[in-house]
């Protein structure tokens, strides 16, 4: 019945496949109620079309008083490297918690030992089989694409004040200049944030990374 | 080509303001369209317009760019739109404000005319805002239903069957009258 409604709006409004709408039909061939609310509605909508809009008045923005320009162009510059350091210092925060070992090197990238269990090992113990984990790569570096976004987003905040001020005193000089430098720093910024992400996508150690996100998700994020 | 709005918003957000005004003459009559008929006042609506594009651009950072740049218009126009006539309700000024009626005789079909609008613009003004809203964005701004879901945060047949309700509410309104159509 209030499926009927759902399909009548559609097919009254065109958006029924040829399919859907020809099934609709059929059903529309039984269905009085259906036949009068889609007379009537009909009816009402070629009420409705008498209102028309027949001049917009010109709309004019006065943007310039705002905190505009620069200060836009600025605020997008500085945060992503920032952000990017905090989000790394977290990372090995978290993962020295963890027994994991976190390197860079400049050509290899980021590289991940880890391992839930202490690093010593007991001669002749038996080691123990790694668990296995239920997590493909992708979501292992969307984890830490979220984790990283996260704190982000408290970075910008913190920043945001600093930025105001900043801004407030640079608002004076030449804001071309300004942008310029502010859209060239940001370029920059965002190879490196890309070089950044492309060594995320492939740790080393996948599978324990995994486990550390997927036990403690909100540690030290 | 032509730019997207999205790219138009980065070229923005990228220090290149005058951009922002390609976005304003793309969507102007839209947005003012939608306000005028949510407000049903002319004067209203153009400062409603004003103020939504000044919203929009201040808020342009936080467009995070997962959704259609036009549903994040629309959500904002929405909004505004929702404080003015909250702000109007509480000044309780009266919002009958009869569009002038030409008085010359020859122009009768004209006056015929502006009486069908006017009663229009009681018939949606007296319906609940949900209802009023989903049908001035699918009669009048065409959007799809799915787009609709997604500007208002509902599920796409919670806007069908709204619709429904509203249609059905109007026409009590609008088709009683015999002859008013
Ligand atoms: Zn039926």
């Amino acid at each position: 019945m209030s499926d009927h409604h759902e399909q009548l709006m559609e097919y009254l409004y065109q958006e029924l496949s040829p399919e859907e709408a020809r099934r609709f039909e059929d059903h529309l061939g039984t269905c009085e109620m259906c036949q009068k609310d889609l007379a009537d509605f009909r009816r009402l909508r070629q009420a409705l079309a008498a209102w028309d809009v027949e001049e917009v008045p010109h709309i004019s923005l006065t943007i310039d008083g705002s905190p505009s320009r620069g200060w836009l162009a600025l605020w997008r510059a500085f945060p992503i490297w920032m952000r990017l350091v905090t989000a790394a210092a977290a990372a090995m925060l978290v993962l020295a918690l963890f027994n994991v070992q976190m390197s860079y090197h400049p050509q290899k990238g980021f590289q991940f030992s880890a391992s839930l269990w202490p690093r010593a090992e007991l001669p002749g113990a038996p080691q123990p089989k790694p668990r296995p984990v239920g997590l493909t790569e992708e979501q292992v570096t969307a984890l830490i694409r979220t984790a990283i976004t996260q704190t982000q987003r408290e970075t910008n905040e913190q920043m945001a004040a600093q930025l105001q001020a900043l801004a407030a005193k640079l608002r004076s000089e030449n804001e071309r200049l300004l942008i310029q430098m502010a859209n060239t720093l940001r370029q920059e910024q965002e190879e490196r944030l890309a070089e950044l992400e492309d060594q995320l996508g492939q740790p080393s150690t996948v599978s324990t990374l995994a486990e550390l996100f997927w036990e403690e998700p909100n540690s030290g994020y | 080509m032509e730019w997207t709005d999205e790219q138009i918003v980065q070229r923005t957000l990228n220090g290149e303001v005058e951009a922002f005004g390609i976005l304003v003459r793309r969507w102007e009559k839209k947005v003012y369209g939608l306000a005028y008929r949510m407000l049903g006042h002319y004067e209203d609506a153009r400062d409603t317009t004003q103020e939504i594009f000044l919203t929009v651009y201040r808020n342009l950072r936080k467009f995070r760019g997962d959704a259609k740049f036009s549903s994040w218009l629309y959500r904002i126009a929405l909004n505004c739109c929702h404080n003015r006539l909250r702000e109007r309700a509480l000044q309780t000024v009266p919002l009958d404000e009869s569009p002038p009626v030409p008085v010359d005789a020859s122009a009768h079909s004209q006056v015929e005319r502006q009486q069908k609008i006017e009663r229009v613009r009681r018939a949606l003004r007296a319906l609940p805002y949900e209802m009023r809203q989903v049908i001035i964005m699918k009669e009048y701004e065409g959007l799809t239903f799915k787009e609709i879901a997604e500007i208002l945060n509902i599920p796409v047949s919670t806007a069908k069957t709204r619709l429904y309700t509203g249609l059905d509410q109007l026409r009590e309104r609008l088709l009683a009258v015999k002859d008013a159509l």
